[in-house]
């Protein structure tokens, strides 16, 4: 039995009134959990996964009101467009072999798009560890997952819903291949 | 008053919070890396002059073809087909078009300079990031000019390294025994070559059987043994000046001696009263030290890159299999556990693996496993091979590999082979003559 993940993300809410950083913490919700609350009736979409996140999608929108609208900006990217996208950056993510195994290789992009899919800016996260001593492979690492984005670009973003993408983070986790 | 009603206005106004997305990726092509090594750029007066010295036409073209090989033999980069460059030496050293290197797909690109300055060669070269349009690493070589395929191995390590995280293994030395011969009568040297095969040269005669040479890891120092009088030697030889020393003699079925890793002792196993144990030598006071001893038959040792543990082969178990301990001799420990037999266990460079050779339904195996012998790879199988060597960096083994003979006794043969640690890049290291026993030497440049 998979072990359900929550992810915890952190939201900024920010007015000039008050200009301390009100963090908010929110549920997304698992793969796992998604599949939950699919309609097993749906056999169309059971065959064809595109058809489950439209059939899922439209269905919760003939429900839709004003008041859900704001809670579905949370919603994140549907399994779909999620898979599309790792897709897309599997092709070009040139995984560096020579990388040990056993370290943390975890590299953390925060992207700034258009909405045509392309990067305005890319931003390392954990930059500083770029030029810790002791600390080469991360700088490879990091090096090949801009080199990635790049070669990606532009990236297969859904082609409505900007505001809710338009900044994104891409989480490089090597472990899993090195490891293979 | 105004400003009241705008504040109340700002809160009361929907506002809109995205939660920011974040997508894990966790898997990747192992392609590998398409790289441009570009010729080294070269103007007239240095080219007619290494043409003079060298004998080579294009030294430019020849450094970058080196660089281009090793990158291809690792199996991480794929040099790309200069036929497709569309930017011309000089001005690619300069600044490159990176639109241009875009185009062919390349994601790394190595330009150069090569010069001839007071009868030395002087060698520049760039690594450049094609995407990210900036320059990854610039230095500068100068040494005599007969060093040049030195040049090549060092540029090819500092490109490796920047672009895998670990260093490289180009700039080294393969230290093996040539083979000559009918199976029944070979004559065995002592031979050594760069890694890439090149400058091959024999070190003794062959008059002598000379077996199981090791490289130290500190330096330029190799270990081997040889049977003078049948009796097996153990010798001690600079390679830098070819001075030889005899270490010492010792009984019969001596085996593998190999340095320690501040290369200050060598450990080996001999027999000694009918019982085979581990024993080392310091090679400055040449005090023998017992380190394992039990009735059962004790070989192979080798250290781990710390000095802290030896890992070694016994039959203690009633089938021969790999054990480590501390470098004491206390806390002896089993670690392999598969079916079939093992032998051979080397210590990663790294620390982390223990690379070996196992016997199973009678193929041979080369395989890796962690220390504490969990883990597991058999990296290749076949009718007979032994012997791994680690590279300097832990990434690729070398071995040796004896074919069939037919019912003639004919087709006997002993080659090289390299194969990394992925299991895929496996390859035949060319020698002039059969060969076996390799030992892989530490970077020279270090």
């Amino acid at each position: 039995m998979p072990e359900k993940t929550v992810k915890k993300i952190e939201t900024k809410k920010e007015t000039k009134q008050n200009p301390e950083k009100v963090v908010t913490e929110v549920k997304q919700v698992s793969e796992f959990e998604k599949k939950d609350i699919f309609d097993p009736s749906d056999i169309a979409a059971l065959i064809d996964k595109s058809k489950v996140e439209s059939a899922k999608t439209n269905k919760k929108l003939d429900k839709i009101t004003q008041d859900q609208d704001k809670e579905m900006d949370f919603a994140g990217l549907t399994l779909s467009e999620e898979d599309a996208l790792k897709a897309q950056i599997f092709g070009c993510w040139s995984i560096p072999l020579g990388l040990p195994f056993n370290e943390d290789l975890l590299v953390r992009i925060k992207l700034q798009l258009k909405p045509d899919g392309s990067i305005i800016k890319t931003e390392i996260l954990d930059h500083a560890r770029m030029n810790r001593p002791g600390q080469a492979f991360y700088k490879v690492l990091a090096e090949s997952a801009l080199r990635a984005i790049k070669l990606c670009q532009p990236l297969r973003v859904p082609s409505t819903g900007y505001e809710r993408w338009k900044d994104m983070q891409l989480n490089f986790d090597a472990r899993e291949m090195l490891e293979g | 008053m105004l400003f009241r009603y705008l504040f109340i206005l700002l809160i009361l106004l929907p506002i809109k919070v995205f939660a920011l997305i974040e997508v894990d990726i966790t898997r990747g092509n192992l392609n590998p890396l398409p790289v441009a090594v570009s010729p080294l750029d070269i103007d007239k007066n240095s080219k007619d002059n290494f043409k003079r010295i060298l004998k080579k036409e294009n030294l430019g073209s020849e450094i970058s073809a080196i660089v281009e090989n090793n990158l291809k033999q690792s199996g991480l980069f794929n040099p790309l087909n200069k036929e497709a460059f569309l930017q011309e030496p000089d001005i690619a050293n300069l600044k490159p078009r990176f639109e241009d290197w875009n185009l062919i797909k390349a994601q790394a690109l190595v330009t150069g300079k090569v010069t001839f300055i007071d009868e030395k060669l002087r060698v520049e070269f760039r690594l450049w990031d094609v995407l990210a349009g900036k320059e990854m690493m610039a230095l500068a070589f100068t040494t005599v000019p007969s060093n040049w395929r030195r040049v090549g191995h060092i540029i090819t390590d500092k490109v490796y390294e920047r672009l895998t995280g670990e260093k490289g293994y180009f700039d080294t030395r393969i230290i093996y025994i040539s083979e000559e011969g009918p199976k029944t009568d070979r004559i065995k040297k002592l031979a050594i070559m760069d890694q890439d095969g090149f400058n091959n040269k024999f070190l003794t005669l062959g008059n002598e059987l000379v077996l199981t040479p090791r490289f130290s890891p500190t330096n330029q120092m190799v270990t081997y043994l040889s049977y003078f009088r049948n009796l097996p030697r153990v010798y001690l030889l600079d390679i830098e000046t070819g001075k030889q020393e005899v270490v010492g003699d010792f009984p019969g079925m001596t085996f593998a001696p190999r340095f320690s890793p501040d290369g200050k002792k060598i450990i080996m196993s001999f027999a000694k009263d009918g019982n085979s144990d581990i024993y080392t030598m310091d090679l400055e006071n040449r005090i023998v030290e017992r380190i394992s001893n039990h009735p059962s038959i004790d070989t192979s040792p080798s250290y781990s890159p710390d000095g802290k543990y030896i890992t070694f082969n016994s039959d203690r178990s009633g089938y021969q299999q790999i054990y480590v301990m501390n470098s004491n001799g206390k806390n002896i420990k089993r670690i392999s556990f598969g079916n079939g037999l093992y032998g051979t266990p080397v210590w990663s460079p790294r620390g982390d693996l223990i690379a070996f050779t196992k016997l199973h339904k009678g193929k041979f195996y080369i395989g890796v496993m962690r220390t504490d012998g969990t883990g597991e790879r058999l990296l290749t199988e076949n009718f007979y091979q032994e012997a791994p060597s680690w590279s300097p960096n832990g990434r690729v083994l070398i071995f040796y590999r004896e074919s069939k003979t037919n019912s003639k006794g004919e087709g006997f043969s002993a080659k090289l082979w390299s194969i990394d640690l992925t299991g895929y890049n496996e390859k035949m290291v060319e020698t002039e003559t059969d060969a076996s026993d390799p030992s892989w030497s530490s970077l020279l440049s270090n």
